[in-house]
């Protein structure tokens, strides 16, 4: 009879062992994803007529298209983490009420990690409000520094590289071209002032030299033409680029070769430094593209690109580290064995002092990767990565 | 006759010798190498070290194996989704296999009848009859980016590395079923059998490391860390294996550490370290273990490496991105 039971007991074993590698009976496990209805972000809008009714200018930009290609890309981990990802998503519609909406959702759904599209503002009241539930939150869009340095939370993670990790890559590139001399164009809105202190930052750090910062104005009023007039706003003065930070990119698109002097545009145009370009043939990025435009019709974007990575961060925690004790994903993401793979060249893994996410950023024009900094030429004690954004002694976030 | 693929047993050393025996006469023993940068493929002396002859091949040529019998080079044309068998004595395309999209990696069954090769962008495996060229079938799911594929020894089973999945999926190529997976470190590249297939070894380029399986019980016995003073370890990029025929070695390129590590097979010791050239991945060594030739990818040629003394000897220009060498003796 002992024989018959143990015979038995393996002959379960076994099953359930068959089970695990091929069977879809797997412990859900859920992930959330929270975005804006309104989000000025991702307005509708072109710069030329053709532009918007064009196919090849895709009006739907919101970054859940690369959390959709992540999802299906971690599918294949779900025989090694032994669960079934599921990807459950709330766009919001009244912004008052987006924290409770989430949590609301979080608590119903029983959702163990999360994914933010949001503007810093909504998503530090956010990321508050369910601080208590110790849930591990990944932004993936918002790129403000404060989050990194002064106003950080223990449970908020970033995919999507800081303003001063792009700043600093073009830094890194004018120094080692030797084009230290920057007039700085600064745009309207308060995002745009904030990537121009990023800039001046960087410049310091880098030790180019900004000649002037300009503020500019999109229109046509002749009474403001130092302000909306390019041979005026780059006129009388010397200078080996132009930097301009506008986020509608509406005015920023025409100063490329129309500067008063031949000059590098880089910034909001020209040569933009980006956490993610199409058009990069390395390191296995042909493949990431392809499945994401074969999924979604459409070029893949950094936020995309954030999105997609914080997804395979998820899968990639809870393959490595699923059966240790205590595991948590705040432990996993900052362990020194995580180890992830974006398709961009080296490992990336996140920050412990501020919890971002390490990485490449491609400094590209609308169609080529010019170049990928951090350069050779800048290295760091420890991680050449960290020559690049926030350092541990300039952020707040771990004291 | 230095199929890397296959491992030493006693038929294919007889055949081999008989090879040699009738080939050596007519033919010099021969390098080729496929450029996926220029489309081409470079057919170097390997006495001499002089460029015999730049031939055509499909768009972006990468992995290639010769199959002795037929004296055919099958490539891989990645581009053209396709497998050109090349004359390796008109040198002139005679055929192609059909393969699915974007054949990468392929191996060959030890009685040369059949191919296998990863589909990089479908996650799929497509198992070919070399004789028709004609698709046997096709076995889908093995893993986010395909890329190295070895036959056993036996070959009753392939082995698939995944590079999005950071697994070895192991199939049943005639059976097309996944029989097994094993995680190993992240983005694993290529494998080779070792020990009469005991042993698989596993690159793991951007874990930096190699992971040695237990081909019995599925599990990882070794794990081998490179560690040299000068280069980070971040650019320790391990791709491809040359493992030497007497059994004792296991060449590794390193890729961005521009270094080749040599490995004792017997108690995965890193013996040494061997300067090549920029983003040092694809190996092949000659029959004899004395020669080793590297390709480098970024710095457009391939490093001739005298394993005495642990020395690059030589390096030659080539096609643009020189992906896989193959030795022909």
């Amino acid at each position: 009879m002992r024989i018959i039971l143990l015979k038995l007991v393996i002959i379960v074993l076994f099953l359930s062992s068959i089970n695990s590698l091929y069977a879809d009976e797997k412990e859900s496990f859920n992930i959330g994803y929270y975005d804006l209805e309104k989000d000025i972000r991702y307005d509708e809008w072109g710069v030329h007529p053709v532009d918007i009714r064009s196919n090849t200018n895709q009006l739907y930009k919101r970054p859940i298209a690369g959390a959709r290609l992540g999802l299906k890309d971690i599918k294949p981990f779900q025989r090694m983490a032994k669960v079934k990802f599921k990807l459950m998503s709330l766009r919001i519609k009244n912004i008052d009420t987006a924290a409770n909406d989430i949590l609301n959702h979080i608590n119903s759904n029983n959702i163990k990690i999360i994914l933010l599209d949001l503007p810093v503002t909504k998503l530090s009241n956010v990321v508050n409000k369910i601080s208590n539930l110790n849930i591990a939150v990944i932004n993936v869009s918002s790129k403000n520094n404060e989050l990194r340095s002064s106003n950080c939370n223990q449970n908020l993670f970033h995919t999507i590289p800081s303003e001063r990790m792009l700043s600093d890559s073009l830094a890194q590139y004018l120094s080692d071209k030797k084009w230290r001399k920057v007039l700085m164009l600064t745009g309207p809105l308060e995002i745009d002032k904030a990537k121009s202190e990023s800039f001046i930052e960087s410049a310091k750090q880098f030790g180019l030299k900004i000649i002037d910062n300009r503020n500019f104005l999109l229109g046509n009023d002749p009474r403001a033409r130092d302000q909306n007039d390019l041979d005026f706003l780059t006129g009388s003065a010397k200078y080996d680029a132009v930097y301009i930070s506008d986020t509608h990119k509406e005015f920023s698109y025409r100063v490329p070769f129309a500067t008063h002097i031949p000059s590098a545009v880089i910034g909001s145009s020209g040569l933009t430094p980006r956490a993610w370009h199409w058009s990069y043939l390395r390191h296995g990025a042909p493949q990431v593209h392809g499945r994401f435009e074969r999924m979604h019709q459409r070029r893949m974007t950094e936020e995309d690109w954030a999105a997609w990575i914080a997804m395979r961060a998820i899968a990639e925690a809870l393959v490595r580290f699923k059966d240790n004790e205590n595991f948590s994903f705040h432990d996993s993401f900052v362990s020194e064995n995580f180890k992830l793979d974006g398709s961009k060249g080296p490992v990336l893994n996140f920050r412990k002092w501020n919890r971002q996410l390490r990485q490449p950023i491609m400094l590209s024009t609308d169609n080529w990767v010019t170049s990928i900094a951090p350069l050779e030429s800048f290295v760091h004690r420890e991680n050449n990565l960290d020559t690049i954004g926030i350092d541990s002694k300039t952020s707040k976030c771990s004291k | 006759m230095a199929l890397k693929i296959i491992k030493p047993n006693f038929i294919i050393i007889f055949i081999s010798a008989l090879v040699l025996l009738i080939s050596s006469n007519v033919k010099a023993d021969r390098v080729v190498i496929s450029n996926e940068g220029s489309d081409d493929i470079t057919i170097i002396d390997l006495n001499t070290y002089e460029i015999l002859n730049t031939i055509e091949s499909g768009n972006r040529p990468r992995d290639m194996h010769y199959i002795p019998g037929t004296n055919s080079l099958l490539v891989a044309a990645s581009e053209d989704d396709t497998i050109n068998v090349i004359d390796m004595k008109t040198l002139k395309i005679i055929g192609n296999l059909e393969t699915g999209d974007d054949p990468e990696i392929f191996d060959i069954s030890p009685d040369g009848k059949v191919a296998v090769v990863s589909n990089e962008d479908d996650n799929e495996a497509t198992v070919i009859d070399i004789k028709t060229g004609k698709i046997i079938r096709v076995i889908e799911d093995v893993g986010i980016e395909p890329e190295g594929v070895n036959f056993t020894p036996d070959g009753k089973y392939v082995f698939i590395t995944s590079e999005g999945t950071n697994t070895i999926i192991i199939i049943d190529p005639w059976k097309g079923e996944i029989v097994e997976e094993v995680l190993v470190g992240n983005r694993p590249r290529r494998g080779a059998f070792n020990k009469n297939g005991e042993e698989y070894w596993v690159t793991n380029e951007l874990g930096g490391t190699v992971s040695v399986i237990d081909t019995n019980t599925f599990l990882i016995k070794h794990t081998i860390n490179f560690e040299k003073k000068g280069i980070r370890s971040s650019e320790i990029t391990p791709v491809d294996f040359a493992m030497s025929n007497n059994g004792n070695l296991a060449y590794i390129t390193l890729g961005r550490s521009k270094h080749v590590a040599v490995v004792n097979t017997n108690n995965y010791e890193v013996i040494d370290y061997i300067l090549a050239g920029s983003r040092v991945w694809g190996a092949a060594i000659t029959a004899d273990d004395k020669t080793l030739i590297v390709t480098n990818g970024q710095s457009d040629d391939i490093s001739i490496i005298d394993t005495d003394k642990r020395a690059s000897i030589k390096s030659i220009a080539v096609g643009r991105t020189p992906h896989t060498v193959r030795i022909i003796e």
